[in-house]
């Protein structure tokens, strides 16, 4: 458990860095052909980005934070997290609640890019 | 929909929260300070976020990269928030016993404040009006 969550807080990392850094730039490039100025340029779809993006990009970055404290909880009480219900609630508390966000800023993400696709 | 059955409490499920760490010997404070750590960096992010979307001279400020934009800004200090304080927080509470409990309870209200101000219906409140 404590290797499993330590795992998914470095991809949790690794995924927001790379989102932000790598991808995000070719999102938001300030050429028509972008996927921001697309969907800025229609009003139909300009929620997409003001709703939708503006939403993930900024939420996102608070999964690794969670998944971080989640590993910390797991790895400091180790087996010993069985026996204690608070300590157990709570890093699963802090797990799902990871988990959740991620999941937010992945399918706005993937519903993003159906609509305007990176190219 | 009923509960499912669940087996009586052994006195380990019933010990207080600070008495977890106890049991080994080990304090909480460790704990205290991720978990707090965790949420001020959340609430590090919204403030920016909020901040950002209220004054165009403060975004611009936090566009490190050009390609970024000023996302970079944000999210930077936000890690930055949550590392310092949290080796702060362990420095300070590392040797310590402290109501885990009451501080699970700050840290959902900091995270709660950092969720709610991270929605883009909420931050877009604060922009000037056009």
């Amino acid at each position: 458990m404590v290797l499993g969550t330590g795992v998914m807080a470095a991809l949790t990392w690794l995924t927001v860095i790379v989102g932000t850094w790598v991808v995000y730039p070719w999102y938001r490039e300030d050429v028509p052909e972008s996927p921001r100025s697309r969907l800025l340029a229609d009003p139909d779809t300009k929620d997409w980005h003001e709703f939708a993006m503006e939403w993930k990009e900024h939420v996102a970055w608070i999964a690794p934070m969670l998944a971080t404290a989640a590993f910390v909880v797991a790895a400091y009480y180790g087996r010993d997290l069985i026996r204690h219900q608070p300590a157990r609630r709570m890093a699963m508390t802090l797990f799902v609640a990871a988990f959740a966000v991620a999941a937010i800023a992945g399918v706005l993400g993937a519903l993003i890019t159906k609509k305007a696709p990176v190219t | 929909m009923s509960e499912p059955v669940r087996p009586a409490a052994t006195p380990a499920d019933t010990v207080p929260a600070t008495a977890a760490a106890d049991a080994r010997g080990r304090p909480d404070g460790p704990i205290a300070a991720v978990l707090l750590a965790t949420g001020i960096g959340a609430l590090v992010l919204a403030i920016l976020v909020v901040w950002a979307e209220a004054s165009e001279s403060f975004k611009d400020s936090l566009a490190y990269s050009d390609r970024v934009g000023p996302l970079a800004g944000k999210t930077i200090w936000a890690v930055v928030a949550f590392v310092v304080s949290w080796a702060g927080l362990h420095a300070a509470l590392r040797r310590r016993e402290v109501n885990l409990r009451a501080v699970w309870m700050i840290t959902l209200v900091l995270l709660a404040l950092g969720l709610l101000g991270t929605f883009s219906p909420f931050f877009e409140l604060f922009a000037p009006s056009e």
